[in-house]
């Protein structure tokens, strides 16, 4: 049990990390799109016409497939009452209910649009909808561990300072120097 | 009834340490199952509606554009710069330290970036030099709240998600109130000054200057980019945004040669998940928000708001109000979420420009980042400073107050946002 326990950690964890390096290239492709977009209509006076809706359907799915290394309290909270053990486990059990609420409905919508389509590309709705119920479910699962880590007490960081500096996009290294200090 | 039950499900749920995602979504949820005609599905739809735009693709762009830029050295060479430029003051540390935030806040769009980039740099200097440290710490903490008044700005950005006001005219609209409150907050620096204290000043020099200027060339260049252009009519802001992370992205890796392939691949990931972290809240908001206008929540608080008074004066007294007392105790982005467009149409009823009201809505909320007990700013720099929140608090009380004169003066002067605005686009 134990070592299914740690097993299931170890790969939630390298899930997590997989994903921040993928979804960082993917913001750099989108760059990529809309800089190209740029030089089209500027260079060659001819825009490209999936320009907006491709970045549109990557943007949702950025954000959703988000939710899975950010999950275990990476996430803005407001704190007024400070850090205790019993709000962790009620905070973690509405995030997880909420993220399995997006992930049932998230289906419902995704069948009731699977056959419209957006007016440019006439690429399916679904596209723009599966984003809900796949990010989030997949980070219900991931969120199991979080409970896992919780009844474990495996050593966790304090994370509302945390968040709220990398949610500037601060660099790491940068607050631990300025920590110091 | 419903209202109270869904407000307090918002509130409840957020004193409980619940994400902020999770009690919009929480709150909406309890909203539609109070009310018979609505189905669940619609906070699924709702979140996807509220992402599927692509003007917020600019937030994460902008901040990864300032995280390449200000990588290594190039802070300090800024800083330098300005320094250079008020060589002529005693205080000059405390005034290189406000309007280097504003050139900060050209750059990053974010005031907690802001206050890392110069407080890490600037606050150990002025305590090399003798300045108390609250006093330090609160010049830092107070001049980064330029950073959502001075475009590129997040807030601004989220504002033109959430409602059609053009993001590249809020942007336009924050010059002119950026200054004065970079002018105010550098007279309090000024009236508050240590006293008995003495540093020494530097002579201006030409030779040091141009060097000074040279090196640091291409991050000033870095806003005049974003400005022309803006201004120019030339991009969107999202392409700006794009422009200015190719930009910064040449300058890092051929002039400054500071960026490994490693700092290049955290710069993006960084920015990523500050686009996941930050979107899902709009998306959440978004269905919340979808809600309150379903129950006609704006309309009701305009005719209350109106029926306090027709005149235009209080009703925009009460907004600001409004804005300081929510901004207590609440983050930024929700705030702008939740109420830029509830506000909305209570300003454009009483006769404000949608960009006066803009611009006014963030110089008001600008406040809330330096007042307890839900400041940001404070807790960024008593962390960079190492000094007790209280302390900070203390000091950095007269700088909150200038902070709220500019915000009626710039609630009661439109010419000062909107006369670079029709000069631009009239």
């Amino acid at each position: 049990m134990n070592k299914a326990l740690n097993g299931f950690h170890l790969l939630s964890a390298g899930l997590e990390r997989g994903l921040r390096v993928l979804l960082g290239l993917v913001l750099a492709v989108l760059t990529g799109i809309l800089f190209l977009q740029v030089i089209m209509r500027f260079v060659f006076v001819n825009s490209l016409t999936w320009a907006e809706e491709v970045p549109r359907i990557i943007l949702i799915w950025l954000v959703f497939l988000g939710l899975i290394p950010t999950v275990k309290g990476q996430h803005l909270i407001i704190d007024v009452l400070g850090d205790r053990p019993w709000l962790r486990y009620l905070s973690t059990a509405v995030k997880w209910a909420v993220l399995v609420f997006f992930l049932v409905k998230g289906i419902d919508v995704v069948t009731k649009v699977i056959g419209q389509k957006m007016p440019v590309t006439g690429i399916s709705r679904a596209w723009q909808y599966g984003a809900a119920p796949v990010g989030a479910g997949i980070a219900a699962i991931v969120g199991i561990d979080e409970f896992i880590g919780l009844i474990r007490s495996r050593a966790k960081e304090t994370y509302e300072m945390e968040s709220v500096l990398s949610a500037a996009g601060m660099a790491g290294e940068e607050t631990e120097t300025a920590g110091a200090g | 009834m419903e209202l109270f039950l869904v407000f307090l499900t918002l509130f409840g749920l957020l004193i409980l340490r619940v994400p902020i995602f999770a009690a919009l979504a929480g709150a909406t949820i309890v909203g539609i199952l109070l009310e018979p005609r609505l189905t669940l599905l619609e906070v699924v739809r709702n979140s996807i509606i509220g992402i599927d735009s692509l003007v917020l693709f600019a937030a994460p762009l902008f901040v990864l554009a300032g995280n390449l830029i200000l990588v290594g050295g190039v802070s300090e060479r800024l800083i330098g710069w300005v320094d250079n430029l008020f060589g002529f003051s005693r205080l000059r540390l405390a005034y290189v330290n406000v309007f280097g935030s504003m050139f900060f806040g050209g750059i990053s769009g974010s005031a907690t970036a802001d206050s890392a980039a110069i407080g890490s740099v600037l606050v150990p200097a002025m305590k090399r030099q003798g300045y108390p440290t609250p006093y330090a710490a609160s010049v830092t903490a107070a001049s980064s709240s330029i950073g959502i008044i001075v475009p590129p700005s997040v807030p601004m950005i989220l504002a033109g998600a959430a409602t059609s006001v053009s993001v590249t005219k809020l942007f336009v609209g924050g010059y002119g109130p950026g200054l004065l409150i970079a002018l105010s907050l550098a007279t309090v620096a000024y009236l508050r000054r240590p006293k008995g204290w003495q540093a020494e000043r530097i002579r201006w020099n030409w030779k040091r200057m141009g060097v000074r200027t040279w090196r640091a060339l291409p991050a000033l260049v870095f806003p005049v980019v974003i400005m022309v252009g803006i201004l120019g009519g030339v991009f969107t802001a999202t392409e700006a945004a794009a422009v200015a992370v190719v930009y910064a992205l040449l300058v890092s890796l051929l002039i400054y040669r500071e960026l490994g392939w490693k700092g290049l691949i955290k710069s993006l990931s960084d920015s990523a998940m500050f686009a996941a972290v930050l979107f899902i809240i709009v998306a959440t908001a978004q269905a919340f928000g979808w809600y309150l206008t379903y129950t006609r929540v704006p309309q009701k608080l305009a005719d209350f708001m109106l029926s306090v008074s027709e005149s235009r004066v209080v009703v925009i007294l009460l907004m600001i109000l409004l804005l300081l007392v929510v901004g207590t105790f609440m983050e930024t982005v929700p705030i702008v979420l939740v109420l830029y467009p509830i506000l909305e149409p209570i300003a454009v009823q009483i006769g404000m420009d949608p960009i006066h009201y803009g611009v006014t809505f963030m110089a008001a909320i600008a406040v809330g980042l330096l007042t307890p007990p839900y400041g940001v700013l404070l807790f960024v720099n008593s962390k960079i400073a190492g000094i007790p929140s209280a302390q900070l608090i203390r000091a950095v009380i007269p700088f909150v107050i200038a902070l709220v004169i500019d915000a009626l003066i710039i609630a009661f002067v439109p010419a000062l946002v909107l006369g670079p605005v029709e000069l631009f686009f009239g």
